[in-house]
């Protein structure tokens, strides 16, 4: 039986960082108890804890204040509460053509509400030209929402220029960061981020179930909470408070979740987020060289370790894609993910639709050997 | 014997947390307490805090923006020694 090889980082990272799980195991059996709410000494340790978690959270993003960091389980539903919270009848936002079906999907369902949407064009390596947004922009557009990298292929988008573009054309500017919170730096205020997505399971290796967004002060004004309920504060209000956090914090926090973060952040914080960015790419640009030996193989998107992250997607177009993801795992233990990714648009624009592709997704804690074990795997199951 | 205590009130936890953390940092003592139902409708917690900090407590909420209801001053309600004469 061969050693499992997790190559699905892109779905969720896997090993966590030291200490996720025994902090979340820790509060659960020593008093799980419920911030916001409780008026004793192990509640205000616990809300010590969120704040603590909420200032890495600024940090690492670069936010004006940790006040403006929300969590919500995800960055679907960080997502929806932008889309459904912001957009109204008659407008109109530009979004790349990569997006994932988080983006997609809450678009769809308002269009029936005479809420549209114009997609960016992108090349066949997911390459997003900045100079092509001024042109789509519409009077009525109220926002740019993209991706900061592609799920399917590791592209990068250029995030700082279209900051730019939505600055100088007074737009609300929301990146998805999915895929690179945790491997690049990311500056809020630099890049004019009004809406930054992030989940705490993938590049910063915290539990699932636990994610959130940073929102800038004047998208603050213009966004209804989604969800209303109780916060724990102005309780003599039946309406929802008007100030960050609270206003889009409703109900019982994940606070298992939360914990994990922190204890994640916190090894991220020391191990560096710049040396464990450069040990998945020199893993990256290691499997990009080896997979030239399988000639049966075709990359989609990106061929080099530039301006990508650690996702690489394989075609095998004479094949079918599954059968090999399936025989890589069954014969090799080796983990990957393969069909569409949730983002059928990117494939589109990859010309990987319908078949889609494997994707590679690397981590840290992956080794050279293991992607020797893979490339070796395919070279027996294509006797080359 | 009446006693005056004052609290500082917030309208969230969240602010009320960082002031804790800023003068537990700056060595100036004050202790989490749910928020009086004398002092404000609003539920969460206050900072109680003594009298002789109250100056350099105002100065720590302003520079760093802590948004506060008010630092009430409140007669202590509860006194175990109320009728006790031994």
């Amino acid at each position: 039986m061969n050693p499992k090889i997790y190559f699905d980082n892109g779905s969720t990272s896997w090993p966590k960082a030291p200490q996720v799980a025994s902090s979340m195991s820790e509060l659960l059996e020593s008093g799980a108890f419920n911030i916001n709410r409780g008026n004793y000494e192990g509640a205000y340790e616990l809300e010590s804890l969120v704040l603590l978690t909420r200032m890495q959270l600024a940090r690492l993003f670069h936010a004006p204040d940790s006040r403006h960091v929300i969590f919500t389980p995800g960055i679907t539903y960080s997502l929806n509460y932008l889309i459904k919270g912001l957009l109204r009848p008659g407008d109109h936002v530009l979004v790349s053509s990569l997006e994932h079906n988080a983006v997609m999907r809450p678009l769809c369902q308002l269009a029936s509400q005479d809420i549209h949407y114009t997609m960016i064009p992108a090349e066949t390596d997911g390459t997003t030209q900045p100079e092509s947004v001024e042109a789509l922009i519409r009077p009525e557009t109220k926002a740019v929402i993209m991706l900061h990298a592609s799920n399917v292929c590791g592209t990068i988008l250029p995030i700082r220029e279209i900051g730019d573009i939505c600055r100088r054309h007074h737009l609300f500017f929301a990146v998805d960061t999915a895929q690179s919170a945790g491997s690049v730096d990311i500056d809020m205020q630099e890049c004019n981020i009004d809406f930054l997505a992030f989940t705490g399971h993938k590049g910063l290796l915290g539990p699932q179930g636990i994610g959130g967004f940073l929102i800038s002060e004047a998208l603050d004004h213009e966004l209804t909470p989604l969800i209303a309920g109780g916060t724990g504060s102005q309780s003599d209000s039946l309406l929802m408070p008007d100030y960050l956090p609270d206003k889009y914090e409703s109900g019982t926090m994940n606070l298992p979740g939360i914990i994990g973060l922190h204890a994640a952040l916190t090894y991220l914080e020391e191990a560096g987020i710049p040396a464990i960015h450069q040990k998945k790419m020199e893993l990256t640009g290691y499997f990009l060289k080896r997979i030239q030996e399988i000639p049966q193989a075709h990359i989609a998107g990106k061929q080099t370790i530039q301006n990508r992250l650690a996702v690489v997607s394989l075609d095998f177009p004479e094949y079918d894609n599954a059968e090999i993801a399936f025989s890589l795992e069954q014969d090799y233990g080796i983990m990957t993910r393969v069909g569409l990714h949730c983002a059928p648009m990117a494939h589109q624009a990859l010309h990987t639709m319908p078949h889609g592709t494997i994707r590679f997704a690397f981590s840290h804690f992956n080794t050279t050997e293991e992607i020797d074990c893979c490339i070796d795997g395919l070279r027996e199951l294509f006797s080359v | 014997m009446q006693k005056i205590q004052h609290y500082v009130l917030f309208p969230n936890h969240d602010n009320g947390m960082r002031l804790y953390g800023i003068l537990k940092e700056a060595g100036i003592k004050a202790t989490i307490a749910p928020t009086p139902r004398a002092a404000s409708k609003c539920c969460g917690i206050s900072l109680l805090v003594r009298e002789e900090d109250l100056e350099a407590i105002r100065k720590f909420i302003d520079e760093n923006h802590i948004e506060i209801l008010k630092i009430a001053a409140i007669e202590r309600d509860i006194n175990p020694r109320r009728d006790r004469y031994c």
